[in-house]
């Protein structure tokens, strides 16, 4: 099913790959863990001779929102601004760069898509007729889709994020009273909210334990990085910068916190440990750098990254805490 | 399908009469101007050029030029502000390169339109007036474009992917208006690749400047249309593609329109969008000799429809589209295009106005995000005679109205065609803007 070659510093960067397209089943679920070990070894080996420069993933250039890693970390989703005017989600191979829509067929704008550890559930943002981004939750086991509208005409869902056990969707929504964290189940039904709290709340992520969320709020002025319980109870403020925090993503292991921050007046990659300390400027260069997400591996993040006007998919090694 | 620089409205089968006609009426005849041109300015002007950004749709004034830190939770978003280099003067943290060279332009936070619809305040916000019993003002552009018109260039340039609108249809006072079609602008767009094409002689698939004098190409097309529409439409067409051709095949319009003269270096600056290059082709154009050239931020106002482009109408999700795209991309290239003029020394030749039709709800609305709001906004003010470093007008503790100084869009635009050297003598004979004045404090 799975075939590969390794991957050494005197081939090219092409040589290693994988199926055609793999399965969004629970087959690939059995496989994932031992996926992520390989896949971390073969990316860690392509990049360590490149110190600490990040990998560019793609080069066209476009505009590009929100990549995440597709299940074992082989893959990517991410929204781009597709021609004509469309955001649309490709999913690209690390290792090949090659990429193909993931929905071809629509004409709406999709972003923010993020799928569940065991690939059964794709969620994402739909726009289409109406100034309203209703939440699609696919379910690529029983090929069903289920959409989440919200109640009011012009409200919008952004930021998904599946909890580990693939029972619940947690998002951003606008609401009275400031945007708010919310959820639904896997059949968008059982709408609860999580924050009912002043301001924009948004940019929700599941610790991989999926007992804390970590979002951004303005609740006390600027956007800052705060964590809950699952349930929203005991919510925490883990950033006190200047300027944004936000879109924060939580490491695999549960122990550091990636996330965009403004503190020095240019969006960059911050890294935290999981309580707050410790911040590490992980991009460091005078262009915009946003939208961190880990690998499995927990040993690199993905960012869209603008260098010389374009905006690229980058991958960056993540230094052990020290 | 075609797209016929108005809205899609052809099958494919080919171009149906009304988008043919509708090809017509959007097309550019601001391209020969000769015999239209009135009574010559007494005074020299003191901008030779003039770029509008028109940041269509509505920016938020508090999300960007007009911060309101002090304001209670419920208006003032979620965002930082920074300080510029101008004392005292504050923006959001969404505009760090803006807020840099604050020094290269004044502001404006009063201005005020008359109504909260996109078509009509749009449309005043581009003409001074609203629709009166004899048909719509012309565009600033258009009267630029009348009283002096450019020779071998066109006169007033429009930068879009199309006759600029909403979902309801095109807006009217993006052109001549009253004036005529005559002196439409010419409507250009640019891709984020910086290809430059001819949306409304968009009858072949990738027409651009150049390529406009491929004679062979055209004869066929020419066929084409002459076989597919009436006698009248297809003499229209051809009208307006021999004035596009005549003006387009000069050397100085074919150097200025192609980008690719420009350096790898120069086109990231302006950063690889569509509003970015179509920034630099706006400088391209001013530095041609273009009398009046509109940069328009988008097609359409709507942000994420089936069909629209990304304008600035953020009624739902304002802050994270401020945040992850509209900020950064406004930031990077209109501060890149005062650097850039101000370099090459034309800052001083140049009006550059940058502006939306109205802005958006101090109060944040119901869904966490801002609808419109006509009655306090603000604009962006450099070069062409305009001192830099003013803040002229303010707006009050939460940017719902102004304390003082409302600027009008008939302000505006008598300021803009002042500057032209289009006098009021001129105005008075033309019959537009006769009760505008000036802002004298920008000056």
């Amino acid at each position: 099913m799975i075939c590969f070659k390794y991957q050494t510093e005197a081939q090219p960067r092409t040589p290693f790959s994988l199926s055609p397209c793999l399965p969004l089943s629970l087959s690939s679920f059995r496989t994932t863990r031992v996926l992520v070990m390989v896949a971390s070894v073969l990316l860690t080996a392509a990049d360590c001779a490149r110190a600490a420069e990040p990998r560019r993933l793609t080069s066209d250039g476009r505009l590009k929102f929100t990549p995440v890693f597709l299940g074992d970390g082989f893959e990517i989703a991410y929204s781009v601004h597709d021609v004509p005017n469309r955001l649309t989600v490709m999913r690209l191979k690390v290792a090949d760069g090659s990429q193909t829509r993931m929905f071809p067929e629509t004409e709406q704008h999709l972003l923010d898509l993020t799928m569940s550890r065991n690939g059964r559930y794709v969620v994402f943002g739909r726009a289409a007729t109406s100034p309203q981004l209703p939440l699609v939750i696919k379910d690529t086991v029983a090929n069903t889709e289920a959409v989440y509208n919200p109640q009011e005409a012009r409200a919008g869902v952004r930021s998904p994020t599946i909890s580990p056990d693939g029972t619940r969707v947690v998002f951003g929504q606008s609401a009275p009273g400031g945007q708010q964290i919310a959820s639904v189940d896997m059949k968008a039904g059982d709408l609860t909210f999580l924050t009912r709290a002043a301001g924009i709340n948004t940019h929700p992520h599941y610790s991989p334990d999926g007992k804390q969320i970590a979002f951004s709020s303005s609740r006390e002025g600027d956007f800052e990085i705060y964590v809950m319980q699952a349930d929203g109870a005991d919510v925490r403020r883990l950033t006190t910068s200047f300027g944004m925090d936000s879109h924060p993503h939580w490491s695999p292991d549960g122990k550091r916190i990636a996330f965009t921050s403004r503190r020095d007046g240019n969006y960059e990659i911050y890294v935290m440990n999981a309580d707050g300390t410790g911040p590490v400027n992980l991009t460091r260069h005078p262009e915009r750098d946003d939208f961190a997400a880990w690998h499995p591996s927990g040993k690199q993040i993905v960012t869209v990254s603008e260098r010389n006007g374009d905006y690229d998919l980058y991958l960056f090694d993540v230094p052990e805490p020290s | 399908m075609l797209d016929v620089g108005s809205f899609r409205a052809a099958s494919c089968g080919g171009m149906s009469r009304r988008a043919f006609l509708r090809a017509g009426v959007s097309v550019p005849a601001a391209l020969g101007l000769s015999g239209l041109a009135g009574v010559a300015a007494a005074e020299p002007a003191r901008a030779k050029s003039v770029l509008v950004v028109w940041l269509w749709g509505g920016p938020s004034h508090l999300d960007t030029f007009d911060p309101k830190p002090k304001a209670p939770q419920e208006y003032r978003g979620p965002f930082a502000t920074i300080q510029t280099r101008t004392p005292g003067v504050h923006f959001s943290e969404l505009l760090p390169h803006l807020a840099d060279r604050s020094h290269l332009f004044s502001l404006v936070r009063s201005n005020v339109n008359f109504s909260g619809d996109h078509l009509v305040a749009g449309s005043i916000g581009l003409t001074g007036a609203d629709e009166g019993p004899g048909g719509h003002p012309p565009n600033f552009g258009s009267i630029v474009a009348r009283q002096r018109p450019a020779e071998k260039l066109p006169t007033f340039v429009s930068l879009a992917n199309g006759a600029i609108g909403d979902g309801r249809g095109p807006m009217k006072g993006y052109g001549g208006g009253t004036f005529g079609q005559a002196c439409d602008p010419f409507m250009v767009s640019c891709s984020p690749e910086g290809k430059v094409e001819i949306p409304t002689l968009r009858l072949i698939e990738g027409l651009s400047p150049e390529r406009l004098t491929d004679r062979t190409l055209l004869l066929g097309e020419i066929d084409r249309v002459r076989r597919a529409a009436d006698r009248r439409s297809f003499q229209q067409w051809d009208k307006i593609h021999q004035r596009a051709h005549a003006l387009l095949s000069s050397s100085e319009a074919q150097q200025a329109f192609d980008l690719s003269r420009e350096s790898s270096a120069m086109r990231a600056a302006y950063g690889h969008t569509a509003f970015g290059q179509s920034c630099l082709l706006g400088r391209r154009l001013v530095e041609a000799g273009v009398p009046y050239v509109q940069v328009n931020w988008s097609r359409f106002v709507e942000v994420l429809f089936q069909f629209s482009d990304y304008g600035w109408d953020t009624h739902t999700e304002n802050f994270e589209l401020l945040a992850d795209w509209h900020g950064p991309i406004l930031d990077r290239a209109l501060s890149t295009l005062l650097s850039d003029l101000a370099d090459r020394g034309l800052l001083e030749s140049t009006l550059v106005v940058a502006l939306g039709e109205f802005g958006r709800t101090p109060r944040i609305n119901e869904i966490a995000s801002r609808d419109h709001w006509p009655q306090c906004y603000g604009s962006l003010w450099a070069g062409g005679g305009v001192v830099p470093g003013r803040v002229v007008g303010s707006s009050d503790r939460y940017g719902e109205f102004p304390v003082n100084d409302p600027v009008t869009p008939a302000t505006v635009g008598t300021t803009i065609l002042e500057l032209s050297g289009i006098t009021a003598a001129e105005r008075a004979q033309l019959r537009v803007l006769e009760q505008g004045r000036v802002i004298h404090d920008l000056l």
